[in-house]
């Protein structure tokens, strides 16, 4: 390395540059299967024979039965049935001399034109931008780099616009922050490009008051309902982002026993903003989720896109059977005298005891909940355990 | 500290404000920045052949000696190296320097080109610009603290005609190494200021 350095430093600096040798073509963009015959020409100056030189491409001698002098400075070779492109930067197609130096180089690019990309969806946050995604036409690789624009415009005003903000929900998608109309309809496509083409999706077309999601509801509490062994309540706060649009909000429950990854849906929730469940097993640990769908916005009749489903919500029910029904709003209280007890000692110590304050009996609720968790967990038997 | 004649430090002639203490701190805290950069270039070049293919990612890759056009050479060879004095040595650091970060830059505009999904080279190749600067930055401190006088300003980098992409990859490639050799050189030359200004 030291004395290549030092051979390096040693050259003069040269304004007008002479390449030892030229290849020719220079970068070709080729489809896949085709074949290339190229021509390296030596500098006369440097007194080399075109039978002395050979070819490699990306480091791999090529067969000298492919070779042919042209002239007393040219060596062709001829390629045929070309690969995809072992590296998006081009295969190296290089021209050596007998002794392996490196006289000059082509970058090959071999690849597949792109296919149209389909599968475009999108959807806005609260009426304020637009996300689309969408997916790439081939299933395998083109092998050249394919570049991706996402093109949108008003259906009856003919100005394109083009996405800037690529890649924010995966690789193929790109989002759109504002400028949006409401009530008139878009026209979106995608193109697909690369150096052997450009391919173009169909077009989506779409209002965006079609599309509108929002954020998952907010503050969902699940707690249980007295000493009812198969209840859980689950109470949530609309999403504040649509608070001033005119809508309806559907939601939707979702909840599954901690060792299942089975859900069940509670569908018809309507527009409440709290909810029982009911038929639950008991002494049992529950997750559950809320989503919502702001559907009904300015009057119109269809339903929106179901936002993210809430963070899981942990709570476990208390012990013994009952009759399964669901999202029951009447049922009774039954409390035990331990809890009723202990319910009137918090209410107690919280106007007394002044530095206590964050005593409930919803403490009391966690404590049991916990106590259920660790005794499952002892009785587990761990991997690392001997038997 | 022993006088050397041919040195270009002069102590009487120095402009800067810095006490001894000062300079030996930022001398100090610039040989770390020449260890950090002696091993930030080493895993660029590694990263920078990965994505060229062969034969620039083989072992025993062995570039050609051609001059590549717009990169200047440096013209002092390894022995004289450790034979220059302080001030000249900090000179030549300080016209390399000058001229990397935008030598980087250029390299980095050709693979966004070629190699558009290579982010992580992109970032290291950002990163070796910015860690240049900050060498530069120090360099002048110290040579200013000595009196020694810098290098002109690099003329303007690489405009010249766009070159072909193998040349943009030779090219590319000798740029990661001159910049992995210019650190290996800093590093030296920081370490024997070092020995001669302690804290």
């Amino acid at each position: 390395m030291i004395t290549f350095l030092f051979l390096w430093l040693c050259l003069p600096r040269v304004e007008s540059l002479t390449y030892p040798a030229v290849i020719s073509p220079q970068d070709p963009t080729l489809v896949i299967g085709s074949s290339l015959t190229a021509t390296c020409s030596v500098n006369s100056d440097l007194h080399l024979k075109a039978e002395d030189l050979y070819w490699t491409l990306n480091g791999r001698r090529l067969p000298p039965e492919s070779y042919k002098v042209l002239n007393g400075t040219t060596l062709s070779v001829a390629l045929a049935n070309l690969n995809g492109s072992r590296q998006q930067s081009g295969d190296n197609l290089v021209c050596h001399s007998r002794d392996g130096s490196i006289l000059a180089g082509s970058c090959l690019y071999v690849g597949l034109p792109p296919e149209k990309p389909v599968n475009i969806t999108c959807w806005s946050k609260n009426m304020k931008d637009l996300t689309c995604k969408w997916a790439p036409g081939t299933e395998g690789e083109t092998y050249l780099h394919t570049n991706y624009t996402l093109k949108y415009k008003l259906r009856w005003y003919g100005r394109d616009n083009t996405c800037q903000e690529y890649r924010t929900a995966g690789q193929y998608s790109c989002h759109i922050p504002k400028d949006l109309a409401l009530f008139t309809p878009y026209e979106i496509w995608v193109e697909a490009s690369n150096r052997l083409g450009v391919a173009v999706s169909e077009v989506v077309m779409l209002d965006i008051l079609d599309v509108v999601t929002t954020d998952p509801p907010a503050d969902v509490t699940v707690s249980r309902v007295g000493d009812l062994e198969d209840q859980l309540s689950v109470r949530w706060s609309s999403p504040p982002a649509l608070k001033d649009f005119l809508f309806q909000a559907k939601y939707q429950i979702q909840y599954r026993v901690e060792d299942s990854a089975e859900w069940k849906v509670v569908d018809d929730v309507g527009n409440q903003t709290s909810c029982r469940l009911a038929g639950l097993r008991p002494g049992t640990v529950y997750f559950v989720q809320v989503r919502c769908n702001p559907f009904g916005i300015y009057g119109s009749k269809k339903a929106g896109i179901w936002s993210d489903w809430s963070n899981p919500t942990a709570a476990s029910t208390p012990r013994s059977d009952r009759v399964p029904g669901v999202c029951d709003p009447k049922s009774g209280e039954q409390n035990t005298t331990l809890r009723r007890e202990l319910k009137q000692f918090f209410g107690w110590v919280k106007k007394h005891a002044y530095g206590c304050s964050n005593l409930s009996i919803k403490l009391y609720d966690q404590w049991r909940v916990w106590l259920q968790k660790s005794h499952k967990t002892r009785n587990q038997v761990l991997p690392g355990d001997k038997l | 500290s022993p006088v050397d004649p041919a040195n270009l430090l002069s102590p009487a002639a120095s402009s800067s404000s810095l006490s001894q203490q000062e300079v030996a701190t930022k001398i100090k805290q610039t040989h770390s920045l020449t260890v950090l950069l002696k091993h930030c270039s080493e895993q660029l070049l590694a990263e920078y052949v990965r994505h060229q293919g062969e034969p620039f990612s083989s072992p025993d890759f062995q570039p050609p000696a051609m001059a590549v056009p717009g990169l200047p050479s440096p013209s002092v060879p390894p022995e004289a190296w450790l034979a220059l004095s302080d001030g000249k040595r900090l000179w030549h650091l300080a016209a390399a320097y000058a001229a990397l970060p935008g030598l980087l830059g250029s390299v980095r505009r050709q693979q966004a080109e070629l190699n558009p999904l290579a982010s992580e080279l992109h970032r290291q190749l950002e990163a070796a610009a910015r860690q240049c600067r900050g060498l530069a930055g120090n360099l002048e401190r110290i040579m200013g603290a000595l009196g020694v006088t810098g290098p002109p300003p690099p003329s303007s980098s690489l405009g010249g005609p766009t070159t072909g992409a193998f040349l943009a990859k030779l090219g590319g490639y000798h740029v990661c190494r001159l910049h992995r050799d210019w650190a290996m050189r800093s590093h030296e030359a920081l370490g024997l200021l070092r020995t001669k200004y302690p804290l």
